[in-house]
Protein backbone atom coordinates (compact mmCIF):
# COMPACT_ATOMS: atom_id res chain seq x y z
CA UNK A 1 0.00 0.00 0.00
CA UNK A 2 1.50 3.38 -0.95
CA UNK A 3 2.63 5.34 2.02
CA UNK A 4 1.50 2.73 4.53
CA UNK A 5 4.72 3.17 6.49
CA UNK A 6 4.76 6.96 6.10
CA UNK A 7 3.90 9.47 8.77
CA UNK A 8 0.51 11.14 8.06
CA UNK A 9 2.08 14.63 7.76
CA UNK A 10 4.60 13.43 5.21
CA UNK A 11 1.87 11.62 3.27
CA UNK A 12 -0.23 14.80 3.29
CA UNK A 13 2.57 16.87 1.86
CA UNK A 14 3.26 14.24 -0.80
CA UNK A 15 -0.37 14.39 -1.88
CA UNK A 16 -0.32 18.19 -1.78
CA UNK A 17 2.72 18.17 -4.00
CA UNK A 18 1.01 15.82 -6.39
CA UNK A 19 -1.93 18.23 -6.47
CA UNK A 20 0.45 21.17 -7.00
CA UNK A 21 2.08 19.47 -9.98
CA UNK A 22 -1.15 18.49 -11.57
CA UNK A 23 -3.01 21.70 -12.04
CA UNK A 24 -5.70 20.53 -14.41
CA UNK A 25 -9.34 20.93 -13.45
CA UNK A 26 -9.93 17.18 -13.84
CA UNK A 27 -7.28 16.43 -11.25
CA UNK A 28 -8.90 18.91 -8.84
CA UNK A 29 -12.24 17.32 -9.39
CA UNK A 30 -10.78 13.87 -8.82
CA UNK A 31 -9.28 14.97 -5.54
CA UNK A 32 -12.60 16.43 -4.42
CA UNK A 33 -14.35 13.26 -5.52
CA UNK A 34 -11.82 11.15 -3.63
CA UNK A 35 -12.35 13.19 -0.50
CA UNK A 36 -16.15 12.95 -0.85
CA UNK A 37 -15.84 9.22 -1.47
CA UNK A 38 -13.87 8.72 1.74
CA UNK A 39 -16.36 10.87 3.63
CA UNK A 40 -19.23 8.77 2.29
CA UNK A 41 -17.33 5.61 3.18
CA UNK A 42 -16.82 6.86 6.68
CA UNK A 43 -20.51 7.77 7.05
CA UNK A 44 -21.58 4.39 5.71
CA UNK A 45 -19.18 2.60 8.07
CA UNK A 46 -20.52 4.58 11.02
CA UNK A 47 -24.13 3.91 10.01
CA UNK A 48 -23.46 0.20 9.58
CA UNK A 49 -21.74 -0.01 12.96
CA UNK A 50 -24.60 1.82 14.64
CA UNK A 51 -27.12 -0.43 12.88
CA UNK A 52 -25.33 -3.53 14.15
CA UNK A 53 -25.24 -2.15 17.68
CA UNK A 54 -28.93 -1.21 17.48
CA UNK A 55 -29.77 -4.71 16.25
CA UNK A 56 -27.91 -6.16 19.24
CA UNK A 57 -29.75 -3.84 21.61
CA UNK A 58 -33.11 -4.76 20.02
CA UNK A 59 -32.31 -8.46 20.37
CA UNK A 60 -31.40 -7.91 24.03
CA UNK A 61 -34.62 -5.95 24.71
CA UNK A 62 -36.70 -8.56 22.91
CA UNK A 63 -35.13 -11.31 25.00
CA UNK A 64 -36.06 -9.37 28.15
CA UNK A 65 -39.57 -8.78 26.79
CA UNK A 66 -39.99 -12.49 26.09
CA UNK A 67 -38.97 -13.23 29.65
CA UNK A 68 -41.62 -10.81 30.92
CA UNK A 69 -44.25 -12.28 28.57
CA UNK A 70 -43.41 -15.81 29.74
CA UNK A 71 -43.70 -14.73 33.38
CA UNK A 72 -47.06 -13.09 32.60
CA UNK A 73 -48.26 -16.25 30.85
CA UNK A 74 -47.29 -18.30 33.92
CA UNK A 75 -49.21 -15.92 36.16
CA UNK A 76 -52.22 -15.97 33.85
CA UNK A 77 -52.16 -19.79 33.95
CA UNK A 78 -52.04 -19.65 37.75
CA UNK A 79 -54.98 -17.24 37.87
CA UNK A 80 -56.86 -19.41 35.38
CA UNK A 81 -56.35 -22.51 37.54
CA UNK A 82 -57.40 -20.54 40.64
CA UNK A 83 -60.48 -19.34 38.76
CA UNK A 84 -61.43 -22.95 37.97
CA UNK A 85 -61.05 -23.87 41.65
CA UNK A 86 -63.20 -20.90 42.60
CA UNK A 87 -65.87 -21.90 40.10
CA UNK A 88 -66.04 -25.36 41.67
CA UNK A 89 -66.25 -23.75 45.13
CA UNK A 90 -69.06 -21.49 43.99
CA UNK A 91 -70.93 -24.43 42.55
CA UNK A 92 -70.77 -26.12 45.97
CA UNK A 93 -71.90 -22.96 47.78
CA UNK A 94 -74.77 -22.55 45.31
CA UNK A 95 -75.83 -26.15 45.85
CA UNK A 96 -75.69 -25.62 49.61
CA UNK A 97 -77.95 -22.57 49.35
CA UNK A 98 -80.35 -24.55 47.16
CA UNK A 99 -80.48 -27.29 49.81
CA UNK A 100 -80.97 -24.69 52.52
CA UNK A 101 -83.85 -23.27 50.51
CA UNK A 102 -85.44 -26.72 50.37
CA UNK A 103 -84.94 -27.13 54.12
CA UNK A 104 -86.64 -23.77 54.67
CA UNK A 105 -89.52 -24.78 52.37
CA UNK A 106 -89.97 -28.05 54.26
CA UNK A 107 -89.84 -26.21 57.57
CA UNK A 108 -92.54 -23.86 56.26
CA UNK A 109 -94.61 -26.84 55.15
CA UNK A 110 -94.19 -28.41 58.58
CA UNK A 111 -95.19 -25.15 60.22
CA UNK A 112 -98.28 -25.02 58.01
CA UNK A 113 -99.14 -28.56 59.03
CA UNK A 114 -98.84 -27.67 62.71
CA UNK A 115 -101.47 -25.00 62.33
CA UNK A 116 -101.89 -21.29 63.01
CA UNK A 117 -100.71 -21.21 66.62
CA UNK A 118 -97.81 -23.59 67.11
CA UNK A 119 -96.61 -23.55 63.53
CA UNK A 120 -96.57 -19.78 63.04
CA UNK A 121 -93.09 -19.18 64.44
CA UNK A 122 -91.70 -22.07 62.41
CA UNK A 123 -93.24 -20.60 59.26
CA UNK A 124 -91.76 -17.18 60.01
CA UNK A 125 -88.28 -18.59 60.63
CA UNK A 126 -88.56 -20.74 57.52
CA UNK A 127 -89.57 -17.71 55.43
CA UNK A 128 -86.61 -15.71 56.71
CA UNK A 129 -84.16 -18.55 56.12
CA UNK A 130 -85.53 -19.05 52.64
CA UNK A 131 -85.24 -15.34 51.86
CA UNK A 132 -81.60 -15.34 52.99
CA UNK A 133 -80.87 -18.55 51.09
CA UNK A 134 -82.41 -17.04 47.97
CA UNK A 135 -80.24 -13.95 48.37
CA UNK A 136 -77.20 -16.17 48.81
CA UNK A 137 -78.12 -18.17 45.72
CA UNK A 138 -78.55 -14.97 43.72
CA UNK A 139 -75.20 -13.63 44.93
CA UNK A 140 -73.58 -16.95 43.99
CA UNK A 141 -75.16 -16.80 40.56
CA UNK A 142 -73.84 -13.25 40.01
CA UNK A 143 -70.39 -14.24 41.23
CA UNK A 144 -70.50 -17.27 38.96
CA UNK A 145 -71.30 -15.02 36.00
CA UNK A 146 -68.48 -12.65 36.97
CA UNK A 147 -66.15 -15.61 37.30
CA UNK A 148 -67.18 -16.84 33.86
CA UNK A 149 -66.43 -13.41 32.41
CA UNK A 150 -63.09 -13.44 34.21
CA UNK A 151 -62.35 -16.82 32.62
CA UNK A 152 -63.24 -15.43 29.22
CA UNK A 153 -60.98 -12.42 29.81
CA UNK A 154 -58.21 -14.74 30.92
CA UNK A 155 -58.48 -16.80 27.76
CA UNK A 156 -58.20 -13.56 25.77
CA UNK A 157 -55.14 -12.62 27.83
CA UNK A 158 -53.69 -16.05 27.00
CA UNK A 159 -54.22 -15.57 23.29
CA UNK A 160 -52.83 -12.01 23.46
CA UNK A 161 -49.75 -13.28 25.27
CA UNK A 162 -49.31 -16.00 22.66
CA UNK A 163 -49.50 -13.38 19.94
CA UNK A 164 -47.01 -11.17 21.85
CA UNK A 165 -44.66 -14.16 22.14
CA UNK A 166 -44.92 -14.86 18.42
CA UNK A 167 -44.33 -11.18 17.64
CA UNK A 168 -41.28 -11.17 19.95
CA UNK A 169 -39.89 -14.23 18.23
CA UNK A 170 -40.36 -12.58 14.84
CA UNK A 171 -38.70 -9.36 16.04
CA UNK A 172 -35.80 -11.39 17.46
CA UNK A 173 -35.40 -13.16 14.10
CA UNK A 174 -35.54 -9.86 12.25
CA UNK A 175 -33.01 -8.33 14.65
CA UNK A 176 -30.71 -11.30 14.05
CA UNK A 177 -31.12 -10.84 10.29
CA UNK A 178 -30.37 -7.11 10.60
CA UNK A 179 -27.32 -7.93 12.74
CA UNK A 180 -26.08 -10.42 10.14
CA UNK A 181 -26.70 -8.01 7.29
CA UNK A 182 -24.93 -5.28 9.23
CA UNK A 183 -21.91 -7.53 9.78
CA UNK A 184 -21.88 -8.36 6.04
CA UNK A 185 -22.14 -4.66 5.18
CA UNK A 186 -19.32 -3.88 7.62
CA UNK A 187 -17.07 -6.49 5.99
CA UNK A 188 -17.99 -5.22 2.51
CA UNK A 189 -17.26 -1.64 3.53
CA UNK A 190 -13.94 -2.69 5.01
CA UNK A 191 -13.00 -4.41 1.75
CA UNK A 192 -14.20 -1.37 -0.16
CA UNK A 193 -12.02 0.83 2.04
CA UNK A 194 -8.98 -1.37 1.38
CA UNK A 195 -9.60 -1.29 -2.38
CA UNK A 196 -10.20 2.47 -2.28
CA UNK A 197 -6.97 2.94 -0.39
CA UNK A 198 -5.10 0.83 -2.94
CA UNK A 199 -6.73 2.61 -5.87
CA UNK A 200 -6.38 6.21 -4.67
CA UNK A 201 -3.27 5.87 -2.56
CA UNK A 202 -4.94 7.79 0.23
CA UNK A 203 -6.69 6.85 3.40
CA UNK A 204 -9.49 8.38 5.43
CA UNK A 205 -7.18 10.31 7.76
CA UNK A 206 -5.21 11.79 4.87
CA UNK A 207 -8.36 12.66 2.95
CA UNK A 208 -9.72 14.39 6.01
CA UNK A 209 -6.43 16.27 6.50
CA UNK A 210 -6.47 17.37 2.85
CA UNK A 211 -10.04 18.57 3.20
CA UNK A 212 -9.06 20.50 6.34
CA UNK A 213 -5.98 21.96 4.62
CA UNK A 214 -8.07 22.98 1.61
CA UNK A 215 -10.54 24.64 3.92
CA UNK A 216 -7.76 26.56 5.64
CA UNK A 217 -6.26 27.51 2.28
CA UNK A 218 -9.58 28.86 1.10
CA UNK A 219 -9.85 30.85 4.30
CA UNK A 220 -6.32 32.21 3.76
CA UNK A 221 -7.15 33.23 0.18
CA UNK A 222 -10.32 34.92 1.37
CA UNK A 223 -8.39 36.78 4.06
CA UNK A 224 -5.80 37.90 1.54
CA UNK A 225 -8.56 39.10 -0.75
CA UNK A 226 -10.01 41.24 2.00
CA UNK A 227 -6.56 42.75 2.68
CA UNK A 228 -6.03 43.61 -0.98
CA UNK A 229 -5.89 47.36 -1.48
CA UNK A 230 -6.37 48.15 2.17
CA UNK A 231 -2.87 47.57 3.49
CA UNK A 232 0.48 48.30 1.80
CA UNK A 233 1.70 45.18 0.03
CA UNK A 234 5.11 45.40 1.72
CA UNK A 235 3.54 45.10 5.15
CA UNK A 236 1.34 42.20 4.07
CA UNK A 237 4.25 40.33 2.49
CA UNK A 238 6.39 40.98 5.55
CA UNK A 239 3.68 39.60 7.77
CA UNK A 240 2.92 36.52 5.65
CA UNK A 241 6.44 35.58 4.55
CA UNK A 242 7.41 33.72 7.76
CA UNK A 243 4.27 31.59 7.43
CA UNK A 244 4.17 30.99 3.69
CA UNK A 245 7.87 30.50 2.98
CA UNK A 246 8.24 27.16 4.79
CA UNK A 247 5.25 25.83 2.89
CA UNK A 248 6.55 27.03 -0.45
CA UNK A 249 9.99 25.65 0.33
CA UNK A 250 8.50 22.40 1.31
CA UNK A 251 6.38 22.10 -1.85
CA UNK A 252 9.08 23.26 -4.26
CA UNK A 253 12.02 21.64 -2.49
CA UNK A 254 10.41 18.20 -2.39
CA UNK A 255 9.59 18.55 -6.07
CA UNK A 256 13.21 19.27 -6.88
CA UNK A 257 14.36 16.42 -4.70
CA UNK A 258 12.04 14.10 -6.54
CA UNK A 259 13.37 15.32 -9.83
CA UNK B 1 -114.20 -22.25 51.65
CA UNK B 2 -116.47 -20.02 49.69
CA UNK B 3 -116.49 -17.43 52.45
CA UNK B 4 -112.90 -16.37 53.00
CA UNK B 5 -113.32 -15.39 56.67
CA UNK B 6 -113.96 -17.35 59.82
CA UNK B 7 -116.52 -16.49 62.52
CA UNK B 8 -114.14 -13.97 64.28
CA UNK B 9 -113.72 -11.88 61.12
CA UNK B 10 -110.16 -13.07 60.54
CA UNK B 11 -109.45 -14.33 57.02
CA UNK B 12 -109.37 -18.09 56.69
CA UNK B 13 -105.92 -19.48 56.01
CA UNK B 14 -104.82 -22.74 54.52
CA UNK B 15 -101.44 -24.27 55.19
CA UNK B 16 -99.60 -25.85 52.34
CA UNK B 17 -97.37 -25.19 49.38
CA UNK B 18 -97.78 -22.86 46.42
CA UNK B 19 -95.99 -23.81 43.23
CA UNK B 20 -95.88 -22.81 39.62
CA UNK B 21 -96.38 -25.30 36.80
CA UNK B 22 -95.94 -23.69 33.42
CA UNK B 23 -97.70 -20.34 33.62
CA UNK B 24 -100.22 -21.42 36.28
CA UNK B 25 -100.01 -21.09 40.04
CA UNK B 26 -101.20 -24.06 42.12
CA UNK B 27 -101.73 -24.81 45.78
CA UNK B 28 -101.50 -28.10 47.64
CA UNK B 29 -102.58 -28.35 51.27
CA UNK B 30 -100.08 -29.54 53.87
CA UNK B 31 -102.17 -32.67 54.36
CA UNK B 32 -101.27 -33.77 50.81
CA UNK B 33 -97.89 -32.12 50.26
CA UNK B 34 -95.50 -34.20 52.32
CA UNK B 35 -92.10 -32.74 51.60
CA UNK B 36 -89.94 -31.01 49.08
CA UNK B 37 -86.72 -32.71 48.08
CA UNK B 38 -84.08 -32.43 45.40
CA UNK B 39 -84.93 -34.35 42.24
CA UNK B 40 -83.67 -37.88 42.87
CA UNK B 41 -82.18 -40.32 40.40
CA UNK B 42 -84.97 -42.09 38.56
CA UNK B 43 -85.44 -45.32 36.72
CA UNK B 44 -87.36 -44.97 33.47
CA UNK B 45 -90.42 -47.16 33.07
CA UNK B 46 -90.62 -48.66 29.57
CA UNK B 47 -93.99 -48.13 27.95
CA UNK B 48 -95.07 -45.66 30.60
CA UNK B 49 -97.08 -42.53 29.78
CA UNK B 50 -95.23 -39.48 28.62
CA UNK B 51 -95.65 -37.56 31.87
CA UNK B 52 -94.25 -40.40 33.96
CA UNK B 53 -90.59 -39.53 34.32
CA UNK B 54 -89.85 -42.77 36.11
CA UNK B 55 -89.77 -44.27 39.56
CA UNK B 56 -87.53 -43.14 42.39
CA UNK B 57 -86.62 -44.33 45.85
CA UNK B 58 -87.79 -41.72 48.35
CA UNK B 59 -87.52 -42.43 52.06
CA UNK B 60 -87.18 -46.14 51.42
CA UNK B 61 -90.32 -46.28 49.29
CA UNK B 62 -90.44 -46.55 45.49
CA UNK B 63 -92.77 -43.86 44.16
CA UNK B 64 -93.73 -42.77 40.64
CA UNK B 65 -92.41 -39.38 39.59
CA UNK B 66 -94.67 -37.37 37.29
CA UNK B 67 -93.76 -34.35 35.19
CA UNK B 68 -96.54 -31.84 35.71
CA UNK B 69 -95.71 -29.77 32.64
CA UNK B 70 -96.53 -31.79 29.55
CA UNK B 71 -94.83 -31.56 26.22
CA UNK B 72 -91.26 -31.29 25.04
CA UNK B 73 -90.66 -28.06 27.01
CA UNK B 74 -91.05 -29.89 30.28
CA UNK B 75 -87.67 -29.86 31.92
CA UNK B 76 -86.36 -30.78 35.31
CA UNK B 77 -86.88 -27.98 37.80
CA UNK B 78 -84.93 -27.72 41.00
CA UNK B 79 -87.16 -29.68 43.33
CA UNK B 80 -89.60 -32.53 43.63
CA UNK B 81 -92.79 -32.21 45.63
CA UNK B 82 -93.75 -35.47 47.29
CA UNK B 83 -97.50 -35.82 47.73
CA UNK B 84 -99.59 -38.49 49.39
CA UNK B 85 -103.24 -39.14 48.49
CA UNK B 86 -105.19 -41.95 50.10
CA UNK B 87 -102.10 -43.85 51.00
CA UNK B 88 -100.39 -43.44 47.65
CA UNK B 89 -97.35 -41.28 47.15
CA UNK B 90 -96.31 -39.53 43.99
CA UNK B 91 -93.49 -37.13 43.22
CA UNK B 92 -94.21 -34.03 41.16
CA UNK B 93 -91.42 -32.51 39.09
CA UNK B 94 -91.33 -29.80 36.44
CA UNK B 95 -92.62 -27.36 39.01
CA UNK B 96 -91.19 -24.32 40.72
CA UNK B 97 -92.01 -24.24 44.42
CA UNK B 98 -92.85 -20.63 45.19
CA UNK B 99 -93.69 -20.69 48.90
CA UNK B 100 -94.75 -22.77 51.84
CA UNK B 101 -96.73 -21.70 54.90
CA UNK B 102 -100.23 -20.50 55.53
CA UNK B 103 -102.06 -18.63 52.78
CA UNK B 104 -105.25 -16.62 52.83
CA UNK B 105 -108.18 -18.39 51.23
CA UNK B 106 -109.25 -17.14 47.82
CA UNK B 107 -112.69 -16.46 46.41
CA UNK B 108 -113.25 -19.85 44.79
CA UNK B 109 -113.30 -23.21 46.50
CA UNK B 110 -109.83 -24.61 47.13
CA UNK B 111 -108.16 -21.37 46.07
CA UNK B 112 -105.60 -19.38 48.03
CA UNK B 113 -104.23 -15.92 47.49
CA UNK B 114 -100.57 -15.44 46.87
CA UNK B 115 -99.65 -11.79 46.45
CA UNK B 116 -101.76 -10.47 43.60
CA UNK B 117 -102.31 -13.94 42.20
CA UNK B 118 -104.69 -16.72 43.05
CA UNK B 119 -103.54 -20.32 43.22
CA UNK B 120 -106.04 -23.08 42.65
CA UNK B 121 -105.74 -26.46 44.22
CA UNK B 122 -103.76 -28.94 42.22
CA UNK B 123 -105.58 -32.17 41.50
CA UNK B 124 -103.08 -34.83 42.51
CA UNK B 125 -105.68 -37.58 42.37
CA UNK B 126 -106.26 -36.81 38.70
CA UNK B 127 -102.56 -37.05 38.00
CA UNK B 128 -102.36 -40.40 39.74
CA UNK B 129 -105.40 -41.61 37.87
CA UNK B 130 -103.96 -40.48 34.55
CA UNK B 131 -100.74 -42.28 35.20
CA UNK B 132 -102.60 -45.39 36.25
CA UNK B 133 -104.76 -45.37 33.15
CA UNK B 134 -101.76 -45.63 30.93
CA UNK B 135 -101.22 -48.80 28.93
CA UNK B 136 -98.24 -49.72 31.08
CA UNK B 137 -100.44 -50.24 34.12
CA UNK B 138 -101.67 -53.75 34.96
Amino acid sequence: MPGSGEKPKRRLFRLLRRGARDTTAAAGQAAAFESALWASHQRAATAVRETGEAAQRIASHVAKQRGVVDALADRARGVSARSTDLAAGFARVKETFARLELVALNAGLEGARLGEGPGQSLVLVADEIRAQATRGSEACRELGVALGELGSELSQVHSSLDRAREASAEVAQEAARVGGASADADRALSEMGDRLEKTTGSDPATARAIADAAEHARALVAALGSLSGKAPQAIVVAALRPVLEPILRLLEGEDEAER
Amino acid sequence: MGDAADHEGQPTKHGGVVFRAGEELFFLPASIAMKISPIPEMARVPGGPLELRGVALVGGVMIPVVDVVEGPDAGPAGAMLVCAVIGESVGLVGIEVVATGRFEAGEGPGEVKFGDETARTFDVAAVIARVREGRWAV
